[in-house]
């Protein structure tokens, strides 16, 4: 009987990480995840940033969620400022995060998670047996970058238009 | 003739590199039937024993690990490509390079001992021979296909190297220096994006890195005479390609050439 399954690094997954699995008479005995990330400082280096340019940095957390990193540090800003936003911009961060939504949730379901369910290696070996299948899935991410270009200038790390901008009239 | 192999890795980064290649939505597959995806653990759990003939290499060397990893890579692979602004210049996170790294450790984490990472965040090319660097925060999708097509058609990449201004000049996107005084880091910036902040109405924070041959000293001086706030030519070009040579001489140039610290 199996005793240890070992997975050095994890595929398919956002960011990295190991897995470690130990059996005892074929019950699980131990299970450490090792996330091996590196640490970036994020919070330390934002220390002595002006507010302007927090949401750009924050956004290099995550190139694959960045819009919740952006939105999360601009609504912390706008607490601390005492700052209210119009009915306007706050639809405009929807449709934003919407976009985001769209596009992640199709990377993770079909690129990352799918495979594993259907035991395949990838989405694309998956696509020499359902091709359409893949296309649709494609074509669905696609949509979401789609409008995350239409509303943040671009699909990866979308940058700072008008539904952040305060931070550009704004003065210190 | 068999395909040649491509590999993907990833160090000290976002992802946001490696997400570009996967936002290929158009053109993945045929990109995966023209080349073997060797190695890409974002994509696809198989793994191909090495050699690979193009390495696309995301992310800086910023732990004693990575540092390890990147020497073994380089053995592997015939060309190695350096993918987005973390490994062509350190990144984002070579802001710790400018102060010292245990001083930031603490104010992130409640055990920094247990951290194993290096004082600095480094590019690629300062660890092992780099053939060809994409420059970008994120990479433009289009440009990684660019260099993947030449590579397997034998010829140079189309790579242009001027600076963001012409673009927006090709764009009709009006300055927003001369007509806003917004400040614009595009007369010192490699092009790749197509201008896309200055089409916005915003000013150019350098995400391309410098442009080869620019006037990295008098932008910075022009900048510095358009302020509005103290510091904010220096935090423009101590960002993202911060810790790139020219960038780091440039500020340099205006807070003196002594300090390390920008003048907060
Ligand atoms: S260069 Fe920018 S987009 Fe690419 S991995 Fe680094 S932080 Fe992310
Ligand atoms: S205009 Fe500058 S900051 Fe904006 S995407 Fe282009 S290179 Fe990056």
């Amino acid at each position: 009987m199996r005793q240890n399954i070992e997975v050095d690094a994890l595929a398919r997954v956002e960011g990295e990480g190991a897995l470690y699995i130990r059996l005892k008479d074929g019950e699980i005995n131990d299970i450490q995840v090792n996330i091996y990330e590196p640490p970036r400082f994020f919070e330390g280096f934002l220390q002595g940033r002006y507010y302007q340019e927090v949401p750009d940095i924050t956004a290099r957390i995550c190139g694959i969620c960045p819009v919740a990193y952006q939105m999360s540090s601009v609504q912390a800003l706008e607490a601390a400022l005492n700052i209210t936003i119009s009915p306007e911009v706050r639809a405009l961060r929807r449709l934003l995060y919407c976009a985001e939504y769209i596009e992640s949730h199709a990377l993770h379901i079909y690129m990352l998670q799918a495979p594993d369910l259907l035991g395949h290696d990838s989405a694309l070996s998956l696509a020499k047996v359902a091709p359409d299948v893949v296309r649709q899935a494609l074509r669905l991410k696609k949509i979401g970058n789609s409008l995350l270009r239409v509303v943040g200038g671009r699909s990866v790390l979308p940058w700072i238009t008008q539904t952040f901008r305060w931070t550009m009239s704004l003065s210190p | 003739m068999s395909k040649p192999k491509v590999a993907v890795y990833k160090f000290s980064s976002c992802d946001g590199c490696q997400l570009s290649i996967l936002n290929l939505e158009d053109e993945l597959l045929d990109l995966a039937g023209a080349v073997e995806i060797a190695f890409f653990l974002e994509a696809t759990r198989r793994v191909l024993p090495g050699p690979y003939d193009i390495g696309l290499v995301e992310g800086s060397i910023s732990t004693p690990h990575e540092a390890e990893r990147i020497q073994e890579i380089r053995h592997q692979v015939r060309f190695l490509i350096a993918l987005g602004t973390c490994a062509t210049s350190g990144g984002i996170q070579a802001l710790r390079n400018f102060t010292q790294v245990d001083d930031l450790a603490v104010i992130v984490y409640e055990h920094p001992d247990y951290l194993h990472v290096l004082d600095t965040s480094t590019p690629i090319s300062q660890h092992v021979k780099v053939d060809l660097e994409l420059w970008g925060c994120p990479v433009n999708k289009y440009q990684v296909l660019e260099c993947v097509a030449a590579l397997l058609q034998n010829r140079t990449p189309y790579l242009p190297t001027h600076s963001v201004c012409l673009d927006c000049k090709r764009r009709g996107t009006v300055c927003v220096m001369v007509a806003n005084g917004t400040l614009c880091l595009g007369p010192a910036t490699r092009t790749g994006c197509g201008a896309l902040c200055p089409a916005s109405g915003r000013g150019c924070y350098g995400c391309f890195g410098p442009a080869p041959g620019a006037e990295y000293a008098t932008t910075a001086h022009l900048l510095q005479s358009k302020e509005h706030y103290p510091g904010e030519a220096v935090h423009l070009m101590r960002n993202f390609a911060g810790y790139a040579p020219q960038f780091r001489e440039a500020v340099d140039a205006l807070v003196g050439g002594s300090e390390n610290e920008p003048a907060l």
